[in-house]
């Protein structure tokens, strides 16, 4: 559980990463049965929350105030 | 046009007779001058070189605009003059812009001067261009070692510009399409005028601290002037300053400003600066399920080729049986049949032996047990449990099989 809040917070360029190493470890030569299986568990992981981050269809805007804090404006361009 | 105009702008009840030259005081003429002057000469561009640049006190600057022919008197007020990046140098050719007048206490005819352009051998904004361009890069802020890598995978762009301007337009619907999962930050600037380079720079700065990915900083396209705030020290800090990497899109492709050069891109447009801040949607989704399938393929793979090493290793266990074999038949050559006979029993019985230590080491490989549709019992850490000590009567354990986990418990205890 503390595993997979670790990694929703994973920017999605790091998890793109992750992904492809553990692409990579999997072909290795050298590792334990166990440790394939926890790769390709956690592999899979990274990809649902890849691909729910990148199925989002509107845009988040907010805009920055004098004193440093953010209001959220609201709608999508036209 | 005026056809007919009045000389005389003392009431009617003291001029003179009616067609005979009208008298004037020099106040009455030079202000009857003015009017003329001010009324019929529309304002104008004048090309021309400066001569005697002063400026007063007050504030206003004075100076003569000449060619190879002519000279005019010519002034201009602070509040013009304060919009002028530099003070121009003697001799400098310029484009002004302003409308002629009569300076009334001396008679003087004289231009007064509301914009001053460059002339394309150069001028005041070229000037001021060029000397920031060569402190910055002495500094080393243009060198192109620099320049920072723009992050492929933004979670968060920081826009800094005009809140009404097309230029954000352009830059959200752009980000929407490619990339619509982006957070877009928003720091509203005012992009032209007086001050607008100090507050592009605090608003540079203020995104820069609200820990963004990628920064567009940029306006449309406009004059010289109005460009002119991205050719100003504070912006150019400000971009230096960030931490994260500044693309620029300021004006149209010809203008090149010095917030461009100290950027770490520069884009020729807002919207061609958003396709360079985010990745494409589609593309990446693409990606992504071809990840899926390589990672789907790759456990597989994994397993085929453990097997594969381990009939290899078997294959040469064998072939170094053989190859015993051969070295001692010809060390033996000389012996008796009988004796050789027996070596060569003695050694298929050995090749017999290796066999089947190969079988052995085939049928222990627990990936050909998984492969083949066996399943390896797991215990609550994920330890693979190996042995029927293992296990104790009503002990939970997991059972990994190849497309998933099952649950399961032990029923009854064996006996050792």
């Amino acid at each position: 559980m503390s595993e997979e809040q670790t990694s929703q917070d994973m920017p999605l360029g790091a998890r793109i990463h992750r992904l492809q190493r553990i692409v990579a470890d999997l072909e290795r030569e050298d590792i334990e049965l166990e440790e394939a299986m926890r790769l390709f568990e956690e592999g899979i992981a990274h990809l649902r929350s890849a691909q729910s981050l990148v199925g989002q269809a509107q845009l988040r805007i907010s805009r920055l105030l004098e004193d440093g804090g953010e209001v959220a404006v609201e709608g999508e361009p036209g | 046009m005026q056809e007919r105009f009045d000389l005389d702008p003392r009431p009617p009840d003291h001029r003179a007779v009616r067609n005979a030259p009208p008298e004037l005081t020099v106040s009455a003429l030079n202000a009857l001058v003015k009017d003329m002057l001010e009324s019929r000469i529309p304002p104008v561009w004048v090309e021309g070189e400066i001569s005697g640049w002063k400026r007063h006190s007050s504030g206003h600057r004075y100076f003569c605009l000449r060619d190879g022919g002519a000279q005019i008197n010519a002034v201009m007020w602070r509040s013009d003059a304060q919009r002028l990046p530099v003070e121009p140098t003697e001799g400098m050719r310029i484009r002004a812009f302003g409308s002629v007048t009569l300076y009334e206490r001396r008679g003087d005819f004289q231009f007064v001067v509301r914009r001053v352009d460059d002339t394309g051998m150069g001028g005041p904004w070229k000037l001021a261009f060029e000397g920031l361009r060569s402190r910055l890069e002495a500094e080393g802020l243009l060198a192109p070692e620099r320049k920072r890598r723009l992050p492929r995978y933004p979670i968060s762009v920081g826009v800094v510009t005009s809140p009404a301007g097309a230029v954000l337009h352009d830059i959200l619907e752009v980000i929407g399409r490619r990339a619509p999962w982006t957070r877009v930050v928003l720091s509203p600037a005012r992009v032209q005028g007086d001050g607008a380079a100090a507050d592009v720079a605090r608003a540079l700065a203020r995104v820069d601290r609200a820990g963004v990915d990628v920064i567009i900083v940029g306006r449309g396209g406009g004059s010289v002037e109005d460009l002119w705030a991205f050719n100003e020290e504070p912006v150019a800090r400000a971009i230096a300053a960030c931490t994260a990497p500044v693309i620029s899109a300021v004006g149209h492709e010809v203008d090149v400003t010095i917030a461009d050069l100290v950027a770490d891109l520069r884009a020729p447009t807002p919207s061609a600066a958003a396709e360079h801040a985010v990745p494409d949607g589609a593309e990446l989704r693409q990606q992504l399920h071809a990840a899926r399938d390589r990672l789907a393929r790759a456990l597989g793979r994994y397993a085929d080729r453990r097997r594969e090493q381990i009939d290899m290793l078997a294959e040469r266990l064998h072939g170094r049986g053989r190859r015993l074999v051969e070295q001692r038949m010809s060390t033996l050559q000389w012996a008796e049949e009988r004796l050789a006979q027996r070596t060569r029993r003695l050694l298929d019985r050995r090749s017999a032996e290796v066999s089947t230590l190969a079988a052995q080491l085939h049928a222990l490989s627990p990936l050909q047990a998984l492969t083949r549709g066996f399943a390896v019992p797991l215990d609550g850490e994920g330890h693979v449990l190996r042995s029927v000590a293992a296990f104790h009567e009503g002990m939970p354990f997991r059972l990994r099989v190849a497309d998933g986990t099952v649950p399961c418990r032990v029923e009854e205890e064996t006996g050792e």
